[in-house]
């Protein structure tokens, strides 16, 4: 083993933002084939979301060519580099067997939980999120890290049930310190000792869940579920610390970003931007550092509120309340936000693409599901909603191809994103939408 | 209408209906006991009040999630997520830290025989009163002995008494009986076969409707006593806390719910469109229209119906600069009234209503319109529905469209539009001489602004006529009823509580509409602590 | 006196009861408030008639022109920097203005400098402060001696000896330094100029009106992007030394008005701190239909007062920023200066300019009899 350091010079951004760089694994932590920690465990698998909300312009997003080597339409030139690991999905169809298609809500709750939803911006089953987690993310300080780049807690669509929606993080200044703060542990430390006082709170917290059956004894089954929530959470809390207590694994990607400036959130969208730029960095230094296996980013909200600065409207009025040009065939003020939107996937991409890990990049060790919620916002269609799949998924995944679903039902795409993922599960969804038939094309 | 004076002693059992004194309580079965969770501001109260407002509640909470329009309502499905809980936790870890710190100490009831060692005996009669005001009850003797166990194993740790001492009472703020409103109830003896909240429920219900807070020593010393079960103990208690300066504590609570107020967190206008628009502005707007309410209904006793034609408020510079008014105070708030046949009268023109139902760079008729409907008047709009054709809604700047009106009025010759528009876009286009940000304009674009219109019935020529036209709306008195006794239950009306909103709403006319009296007339009911667990929600 | 709601008033439609009220309203007096959005000296646009031996030298060259090559050189690099400065300024430091220490700026008649150049053209913007506009039965005021510029159209004289001394240094010219600081500066709050216009009679009609000239502590209300916001309430100076009140004439929407001695408060922070002090100073006010208004402000500035706010400075280097010598401004502005002549050794001690205004409609707040206002606002 040679002893070089593990720690190249950190290499500054542009306006203070977060910074990253790939330290190359040493060489003595893998296998022969570099692919593998030296412990025989593959390297860890991840999962996230990236949404942006009120979809795009089917003629200008949908290749025209299936399979692999898709061409590259004009809405979709962002992913032009990275479209060998990028699957694109079109023509699955949200199912809602007459109930109401709530604008901007129902497809995405279709997406996103295989149901037809009764009430808008209810999730009452859980997302997939949740469920991969719950599969893959218990051994990591955070199950599951949730952002928004529009400054509203309240952008999320990443929920357990409809009582117990996960807020976003709006500010990239918050997440910093919520992972990378007073309680970051840094894996690859030379030393480690156990924080006495991380004992205590634990011990706190499990004099907390003793409380449990007094409480249950007499409220009825609504309540106790929402009490058994939050007892769950105060176990999650629990196990987090618990982690905290031992050495954690070494993680030759991870380096602490510089902390961000507590710059003004909001949704104009030269902030967003810069909002998902910075969250973007610290997404995937956390999950290089291990901090978490799951996230779930939304760049706009479903109903996009973004705006541009000097003008009156949103991109949501926009979509509704703009001409479509006759010239040029789409309507130009809204698209430009679709086209900000698909800048920022690409951007989002091409950072988690630049960690180096093993003998690839943290690309192909995760899978982020990238979708909207909506197909064209100006009619609500929920028919061919958008949805990309990027990364190689440790393999676990045929990348780099175009699928039309043929207006098969959407849960289709939420089944395989859990096979994938390791989720132990044949059938996913309810009424029309209940499938037991994974997208083939993809499954390895 | 007062009526007959009550005779001292005679305990009167309205259920029977044999009280003198105008409309009696009609029986009513009550509804299931609620589990409601803190919201961010009776958290906040309650630590300024156990602990003192000095101590720093650093964090981000958990949004509370509105329900049938009411955050309070929302108080009684929401639970914490682990994310949530991870900030709760920090939170109380913070707050325990300080509540023992040097500059605390010397309120803290006793001293440990050494500030390095474990102290039951001392780390016991602290946590016993700081549970009992973070429960809202006394502690079990178990409840008391298991955080005396963690404060004493974590004094040996650390060997700190008073580090220790923190853990324990960390361990109280992270509980659910402090998070969230555990309501218990019992059999009621004075009605057999029927339930009631029990006394320290009633105490909760209390001080978190008229104070917006955790119950103060004070209430729970009377529930402990057994006051809140007699008629006399509780009816002195309301008084009590009516007649508090506290009472604007709570008044505001309920209007900033009720009002939608949370969507001021996420208000910004265009910077080039509205540049007086600041942050500042959004802070003084909503502030301004609490006070107004405030000044209204408590200070001047006001009818309720005049805060929608009033012309006295409170404004700052900052709002001075929107409403072009002059304000002589330089930092801070002063009364003003705006003179007779100002275009200024009423809640509905100020900036807090204005500017929040609106878009970042123009006003919204569609918008304010939907928030008279669903706010002040308790009428559901519904849904649109998905596949709507906006494409005849022009741009602000078409030659062709000039007002909002003129541009809305293309939009509702669409008969799926018609429907719903017909609803909201009439009332709203009541408030078109005021712009996205507030701000009044007898024109736009160089054409007139018609602001005439119709609310169920009663014609308007302007705002302040459709402030009056709300005034003499008998929805608008019957909704702050509805939205009050939801509020202070924490749930929709349940089957079989009509009777009783008939008769809240009979009583508020009879006390001239004064918001104090409906409050003391919701606290001072059978009603308002009947239990029934099987009753179920009224179909809406 | 507040501005009345009939100011905001368009007379469009008869159930708009605003202008009702107003056109009911006792005698229709009217008052209109406004904030100073730019102050600055009414300098020539850049013309090069006016400075035909080039810019001043600003005491740095001068002394480096004074030296043998070599040594110039030396002293010019970056490194000898601090030298240089050492040998202009020392000894004895500095110290504030007013303190006398061996310093140029502080003692400018101690020292020797060539003569500063001063404008040779003919053209100047200003006002004709002596004759011609002066109300019926006032007499001329004495002055020194000295030629009158013309004005732009030719059509009146001009008296801006003012001008004359500073025109042809760099900083004092239009849009350089001076200039810029006076606008920037009002934006960030550093001092606040209001002026009110009252009368017994609807201001959009010809009379006599009184107007008011006031500092005020308030900073004037700025958006994002660093313009002036119209409307806002600003009380003026709690100190009368910084108010004015004078009677004028308003004749198709032009106020002039009488003389009147005038001290505002003028603040660059860091640089200066001074009272802008005119004497005899006379308003010319354009009322534009949009509720704004322009014009200029003339007399005659104290020239100890000027010289002592803007020229010694605590920091010197100023003289070389803005590329001017001390000694040879202060003899300058003493050489030139026309207006209130002692009346003992008959020499001026105060010299006529006039600066540009241009103003948007704010409330001017003035404080209740006997009452302190306690908050403090601008903090310098």
């Amino acid at each position: 083993m040679s002893t070089i350091s593990r720690r190249t010079a950190l290499k500054g951004m542009l306006g203070g933002s977060a910074v990253t760089v790939g330290v190359p694994l040493l060489d003595c932590f893998l296998d022969g084939n570099g692919a593998a920690l030296a412990s025989g465990a593959p390297m860890p698998l991840r999962f996230g979301t990236w949404f942006w909300g009120c979809g795009m312009t089917p003629a200008r997003w949908v290749p025209k060519t299936l399979g692999a080597g898709y061409d590259i339409p004009a809405e979709l030139e962002p992913i032009a580099p990275y479209k060998d690991q990028i699957v694109v999905l079109s023509g699955f169809q949200a199912i809602l067997e007459g109930r109401s298609n709530f604008p901007h809500s129902s497809g995405n709750i279709a997406m996103r939980t295989g149901v037809a939803a009764n009430k808008p911006d209810e999730f009452i089953d859980p997302t997939i999120d949740v469920l991969v987690a719950d599969a893959i993310g218990t051994g990591t300080r955070f199950r599951s890290l949730e952002v928004t780049c529009t400054g509203d807690p309240r952008h999320s669509y990443s929920s357990r049930s409809a009582a117990a929606r996960n807020p976003s993080e709006p500010s990239p200044l918050g997440l910093y310190t919520r992972v990378f703060g007073p309680e970051f542990q840094d894996p690859n430390a030379a030393e480690f000792k156990p924080d006495p006082r991380i004992m205590l709170r634990r011990s706190v917290l499990s004099a907390i869940k003793e409380h449990r059956d007094r409480l249950v004894r007499n409220v009825g089954a609504a309540d106790k579920a929402r009490l058994d929530e939050y007892f769950t959470s105060v176990r999650q809390l629990e196990q987090q610390l618990g982690l905290q207590l031992q050495k954690p694994p070494p993680a030759e990607a991870c380096a602490i970003p510089i902390k961000p400036d507590d710059a003004p959130v909001g949704t104009e969208i030269g902030q967003a931007v810069a909002t998902h730029r910075l969250n973007a960095q610290l997404l995937a230094m956390a999950l290089a550092c291990n901090q978490t296996r799951v996230f779930n980013l939304v760049f706009s909200d479903s109903a996009s509120s973004l705006r541009k600065a000097a003008s009156s409207t949103t991109h949501h009025q926009l979509t509704h309340e703009e001409q479509v040009d006759e010239k040029l065939g789409y309507q130009p003020e809204a698209t430009h936000f679709v086209e900000q939107s698909m800048l920022a996937w690409g951007e989002f991409v091409r950072t988690v693409a630049a960690i180096r890990e093993g003998d690839g990049s943290l690309l192909d060790h995760m899978l982020v599901f990238a979708h909207s919620d909506t197909q064209f916002a100006k009619t609500h269609s929920i028919n061919g909603i958008p949805v990309m799949l990027a990364g190689r998924a440790n393999g676990r995944i045929k990348t780099g191809l175009h699928v039309d679903g043929n207006g098969d039902p959407i849960s289709r795409i939420g089944l395989t994103v859990q096979q994938i993922m390791g989720v132990s599960v044949d059938k996913w969804g309810a009424g029309a939408m209940q499938t037991a038939k994974p997208v083939a094309e993809v499954l390895v | 209408m007062r009526g007959l004076p009550i005779k001292a002693g005679i305990v009167l059992t309205l259920a029977l209906g044999l009280s003198g004194c105008g409309p009696s309580e009609p029986k009513s079965a009550g509804g299931p006991p609620q589990i409601r969770r803190l919201t961010e501001s009776q958290y906040r109260h309650a630590i300024a009040d156990i602990f003192g407002g000095d101590i720093k509640v650093a964090g981000r909470f958990e949004p509370d999630i509105r329900a049938d329009g009411l955050l309070a309502v929302g108080s009684g499905k929401v639970t914490v997520t682990p994310s949530g809980f991870e900030q709760y936790d920090a939170i109380a870890q913070g707050i325990a830290l300080q509540a023992v710190d040097e500059k605390h100490r010397d309120a803290l009831p006793c001293r440990p025989a050494s500030p390095k060692a474990p102290d039951d005996a001392c780390a016991t009669q602290f946590l016993r009163e700081s549970g009992r005001l973070l429960f809202r009850r006394p502690l079990t003797e178990q409840e008391l002995r298991e955080q005396v166990e963690v404060a004493h194993a974590a004094t040996a740790t650390l060997g700190d008494f008073y580090g220790g001492l923190s853990y324990g009472l960390a361990g109280f703020l992270a509980a659910p009986e402090f998070l969230f409103r555990v309501e218990a109830a019992e059999p009621d003896p004075q009605h057999p076969g029927l339930l009631r909240l029990d006394r320290y429920a009633k105490a909760s219900r209390l001080s978190f409707l008229l104070w917006d807070t955790a119950p103060d020593a004070e209430l729970l010393d009377a529930a402990d006593r057994g006051d809140l079960d007699t008629r006399d103990g509780l009816k002195r208690e309301v008084d009590r806390m009516i007649a508090s300066p506290r009472l604007e504590a709570g008044t505001r609570a309920f209007f900033a719910d009720m009002l939608g107020f949370v969507a001021f967190d996420q208000l910004a206008k265009d910077a080039v469109i509205y540049p007086k628009f600041s942050l500042k502005v959004t802070n003084d707007a909503r502030e301004q229209t609490l006070r107004t309410i405030v000044d209204h209904l408590l200070a001047r006793k006001g009818d309720y119906r005049d805060l929608f034609t009033t012309r006295k408020t409170f404004l700052t510079r900052n709002l001075g600069l929107v409403y072009r008014v002059p304000v002589e105070t330089r930092n801070g708030w002063e009364a003003h009234e705006f003179p007779a046949g100002d275009p200024h009268a009423g809640l509905l023109t100020e900036i807090g209503f204005l500017a929040l139902h609106a878009h970042p760079g123009r006003s919204s008729a569609t918008l304010r319109g939907k928030a008279i409907r669903e706010l002040l008047l308790c009428q559901k709009v519904p849904m649109p529905p998905a596949n709507v054709n906006f494409s005849i809604v022009q741009d602000t700047n078409n030659p062709k469209f000039r007002t909002a009106r003129d541009r809305l009025t293309a939009h509702r010759t669409e008969p799926t539009c018609a429907g719903c528009h017909k609803i909201m876009d009439p009332i709203g286009l009541g408030l078109e001489n005021f712009d996205g940000a507030g701000q009044y304009r007898p024109d736009e674009n160089g054409a007139a602004i018609d602001a005439s219109g119709t609310l169920d019935g009663m014609n308007f020529a302007d705002a302040a006529s459709l402030g009056k036209a709300l005034h003499d709306d008998p929805a608008t008195t019957s909704c702050l009823v509805n939205d009050a006794y939801r509020y202070a239950s924490g749930r929709e009306i349940a089957s079989g509580e009509q009777d009783w909103m008939g008769y809240l709403q009979q009583r508020f006319a009879a006390d001239g509409y004064r918001f104090p009296d409906l409050l003391r007339a919701i606290a001072t009911s059978d009603t308002f602590y009947r239990i029934s667990p099987t009753v179920r929600e009224a179909a809406r | 006196m507040h501005a009345s709601p009939s100011r905001t008033c368009t007379i469009l439609m008869a159930s708009t009861l605003l202008c009702a009220t107003a056109m009911t309203s006792p005698a229709d007096a009217e008052t209109r408030g406004f904030v100073v959005t730019h102050f600055a000296l009414a300098n020539h646009d850049n013309d090069p008639a006016d400075c035909p031996d080039g810019l001043n030298a600003s005491a740095k060259d001068i002394y480096l022109q004074s030296l043998p090559e070599a040594e110039r050189a030396r002293l010019s690099r970056p490194e000898s920097e601090k030298e240089l400065w050492a040998l202009l300024y020392a000894p004895g430091g500095n110290k504030g203005p007013g303190k006398r220490t061996h310093n140029r700026c502080a003692d400018p008649a101690d020292f020797e400098s060539p003569p500063l150049k001063t404008v040779q053209g003919k053209i100047a913007e200003g006002m004709d402060l002596q004759g011609k506009d002066l109300p019926a039965g006032a007499t001329s005021r004495p002055t020194c001696a000295h030629e009158q510029f013309d004005s732009l159209d030719g059509a009146q004289k001009i008296d801006n000896q003012l001008w004359r001394v500073m025109g042809c240094i760099r900083g004092w010219k239009r849009g350089a330094d001076i200039e810029k600081y006076a606008h920037d500066n009002i934006r960030a709050g550093e001092y606040t100029i209001l002026v009110e216009v009252s009368a017994a009679h609807d201001l959009n009609k010809d009379g006599d009106v009184e107007v008011g000239l006031y500092s005020s502590n308030d900073q004037a209300a700025i958006d994002p992007a660093g313009n002036v916001l119209p409307d806002a309430s600003l009380q003026i100076d709690e100190d009368p030394k910084y108010r004015a009140t004078v009677h004028g004439r308003l004749v198709g929407g032009v106020i002039t008005t009488e003389p009147v001695d005038l001290r505002l408060h003028y603040r660059s922070a860091g640089y200066v701190d001074t009272d802008f002090y005119l004497k005899a100073a006379r308003l010319h006010l354009e009322l534009k239909p949009d509720g704004s208004a322009k014009g200029m402000l003339g007399g005659y500035y104290d020239v100890e007062t000027l010289y002592d706010g803007f020229i010694r400075q605590p920091q010197v280097v100023t003289s070389v920023l803005l590329s001017y010598s001390c000694p040879a401004v202060y003899s300058a502005l003493n050489q030139y200066a026309d207006g209130f002549p002692d009346p003992k050794t008959g020499k001026c001690g105060a010299i006529s300019t006039a600066f540009r205004i241009d103003a948007i409609p704010a409330f001017v707040i003035h404080p209740k009899a006997g009452t302190k206002t306690a908050d403090a606002a601008l903090v310098h």
